[in-house]
């Protein structure tokens, strides 16, 4: 595990560089690389002044994809047959993707009363390839699989959950109390057949037949929430909860790695560290969470 | 190589796909190469690369003090150690030099005799290539932001200029006056960009988060705005209905055939749209750092399969292919935050400009074999055909 040292201090026109030998090419570009081969390290993104340590995945996902491009440009390859392995990209990873993060939400933590809420970003550290991602989850959203919320911390963030949990636990949630009815009436109606995130006056009064006290009783009851005058989104109830948890350990565990030496941690490191008091949501959950929205450089 | 080069002589194959997979494979090996270096002259920060339409030779650079560059890129010593160097240049000493910094500089797209630039002073200068004077100098209210002028117009002589004002307004270099304004935007225009496919067809971007394709012969309004929610109107809290970004909308990039359409934001987004229907594709790149407060110019690439592009990422440059959202690589090597970079797509060089006053040439590395993946017991390396072996060098020898 060895660091090239930083080329520092000299002047913008000498690039130093190795020299040929044999088959090794490569002239050494300008800045700091870590050399192939390194396990994975964080690194906090941010102000880059002072010190700037380049972190990279090791022989990591760009080489490989460079040379997959590669290849791909020639056709070098024959396509073999092989078995039919799972694509990384496929609707299978994501699935999968979405369960286990799924099972990393501590559902006992709010005494139950929450679906486990994964957040769109998550994904993308399990399944790289974004794009993919997004198009999956837009298939299932319209299929009635998932549904997704807007969190409201972030225009980007949101969060989904899959529709049997959610539905349970609004069922739950509202049990006993005068607005069940008009709950179930509006689970049936509203959400099963349209996929969206959010709901305006208009829709809801000449489509669905809401009236203003039936919907001021929803708002109550935590399944819609005001977005501005005559819309709202879709809500989980009781999701504020699990916001100031969410939006407090992650901010500790970005201090975490703010305050370590280099503002860098071992991946490996990191996940059997003792989670500092704030993080309440697990290490892993918010690990996925730096990782995929980008906070992080890993 | 060799396989397509045999198929491509016995008629298998059509010649373009030697050319796009070669082309693709010099992309996807750029790197900073000690053969070839820019000869350092701007004393601040370069804001503005061009390199001319017709030979691909000639590069011009403007910089924050106002001061346009203008270099030989063609390498005609018969060595492979190579700086370009600069042919002239319109200094400080100059009597018509841009008095604060220069934006946008633009090589008329026809020939080399003539180029444009527009600062902060307020004007745009047209200039003439041979004497080094302003042939025309056009005077606006606010700082000017950006210019185009359309690669492929042969009705029209217009230059679209973007301000401080929100209104885009249209010189016409017979006349020599402003002829035309286009009203719609409510900030300043940041980017401005003719299609290259079609002469008529604009696109602007501003800081008010817009971004609007303009046919300018048209009377009336904009074409269309284009909408990150593709209409649906759920998706985003009311007062950003129809906008094409979460914060201004730095910087915009037409794809070679024009079918498609690049915006990057200050919300550290980058969006691909489809330009004839105003669709965003969805295409999700991921974080594209974007700090700048004016515009970023950044290139896509052409004659690939597939097209990249490359975009300024704080002091690096970031690689993406454009269709999947896919990041291939960082181009590390400035020292600073780097502003523009423009693709030379004969050589297929990245010449990128930052505040650290220098100018960077990416040229491809030379030839290593195709490293094979997934069959571990290929052949050891020793025993590789010399047939293989790459004769040429990466910078070019003329003749």
């Amino acid at each position: 595990m060895s660091f090239l040292s930083v080329v520092r201090g000299l002047g913008p026109n000498v690039t130093t560089h190795f020299r040929k030998r044999g088959r090794c090419l490569k002239p050494l570009p300008r800045e700091l690389t870590s050399s192939s081969g390194d396990p994975a390290w964080l690194g906090v993104l941010g102000s880059e002044r002072g010190r700037r340590d380049v972190i990279s995945r090791g022989p990591g996902a760009m080489e490989r994809r460079r040379r997959r491009l590669l290849a791909d440009a020639f056709g070098a390859h024959k396509r073999r047959r092989r078995r039919q392995e799972p694509e990384p990209e496929g609707r299978e990873a994501v699935e999968g993707a979405l369960h286990s993060l799924a099972a990393l939400f501590p559902r006992g933590l709010f005494d139950d009363a929450l679906p486990p809420l994964v957040l769109r970003h998550q994904l993308y550290s399990l399944v790289p390839a974004r794009t993919a991602v997004d198009q999956h989850l837009n298939s299932m959203k319209e299929e009635g699989l998932v549904r997704l919320f807007q969190l409201g911390f972030d225009t980007d963030a949101f969060g989904v959950v899959f529709t049997e949990d959610y539905k349970a636990k609004v069922v739950e949630a509202v049990a006993g109390k005068e607005s069940e009815a008009l709950v179930r009436r509006f689970l049936d109606s509203v959400l099963t057949p349209c996929a969206d995130i959010s709901y305006d006056m208009v829709r809801m009064m000449q489509d669905f037949g809401f009236r203003d006290a039936d919907i001021t009783q929803l708002v109550g009851a935590g399944v819609l929430t005001v977005r501005d005058a005559g819309s709202w989104w879709l809500a989980v109830p009781g999701a504020g909860r699990f916001m100031k948890a969410f939006l407090r350990g992650r901010k500790a565990v970005l201090a975490l790695i703010q305050k370590a030496r280099y503002r860098e941690v071992l991946l490996a490191e990191l996940q059997t560290r003792r989670p500092p008091r704030a993080v309440r949501l697990g290490l892993p959950y918010h690990i996925h969470d730096l990782i995929g929205a980008q906070l992080v450089r890993w | 190589m060799l396989g397509f080069i045999s198929a491509r002589q016995a008629g298998l194959d059509d010649p373009l796909r030697l050319r796009r997979a070669e082309s693709t494979r010099r992309v996807l090996s750029l790197e900073l190469n000690k053969d070839r270096d820019v000869e350092r002259i701007h004393g601040s920060g370069i804001n503005t690369l061009d390199i001319e339409p017709v030979e691909g030779r000639y590069m011009l650079s403007g910089g924050s003090d106002g001061v346009v560059i203008l270099y030989d890129l063609e390498n005609f010593s018969k060595k492979p150690c190579y700086t370009c160097k600069a042919v002239c240049s319109v200094g400080r000493s100059h009597p018509d030099v841009h008095r604060f910094s220069v934006e946008t500089v633009q090589w008329y797209p026809h020939d080399t005799g003539m180029f444009t630039s527009s600062s902060f002073d307020k004007t745009l200068k047209i200039w003439d290539t041979n004497t080094l004077q302003p042939a025309d100098i056009f005077n606006f209210e606010g700082t000017v932001y950006s210019h185009h002028m359309s690669p492929i117009a042969t009705k029209h002589c217009l230059i679209a200029v973007g301000t401080k004002s929100p209104k885009v307004h249209l010189c016409d270099l017979k006349s020599g006056s402003c002829s035309h304004i286009l009203q719609g935007h409510r900030q300043e225009v940041l980017a401005v960009s003719w299609s290259p496919r079609y002469e008529h067809v604009l696109a602007t971007a501003s800081a008010d988060s817009r971004v609007k394709l303009w046919d300018v012969r048209r009377a009336s309004g904009c074409l269309f705005t284009l909408d990150q929610h593709n209409g649906e109107k759920s998706k985003a809290s009311s007062e950003a209905a129809n906008t094409a970004h979460n914060g201004r909308v730095n910087g915009l990039c037409f794809t070679s055939d024009g079918l498609h359409l690049l915006t990057v934001g200050t919300d550290d987004r980058m969006r691909l749209w489809n330009s004839s229907t105003g669709q965003n594709t969805l295409v999700n790149y991921g974080k594209v750092c974007n700090t700048s407060r004016k515009g970023i110019k950044f290139a896509i690439s052409r004659g690939c399969n597939p097209e990249f592009a490359f975009v300024p990422y704080e002091s690096n440059i970031a690689v993406y292919t454009v269709y999947s959202g896919e990041l291939i690589t960082m181009l590390r090597g400035h020292y600073s935050t780097v502003d523009c970079c423009v693709f030379q797509s004969d050589f297929q060089e990245l010449y990128s400009g930052s505040k650290d006053c220098t100018i960077l040439a990416w040229v491809p590395a030379l030839r290593e074999p195709v490293p094979e993946e997934d069959n571990e017991k290929s052949l050891p390396l020793q025993s590789l055909n010399p047939a293989y072996e790459d004769a040429w060098s990466s910078s070019d020898d003329e003749g």
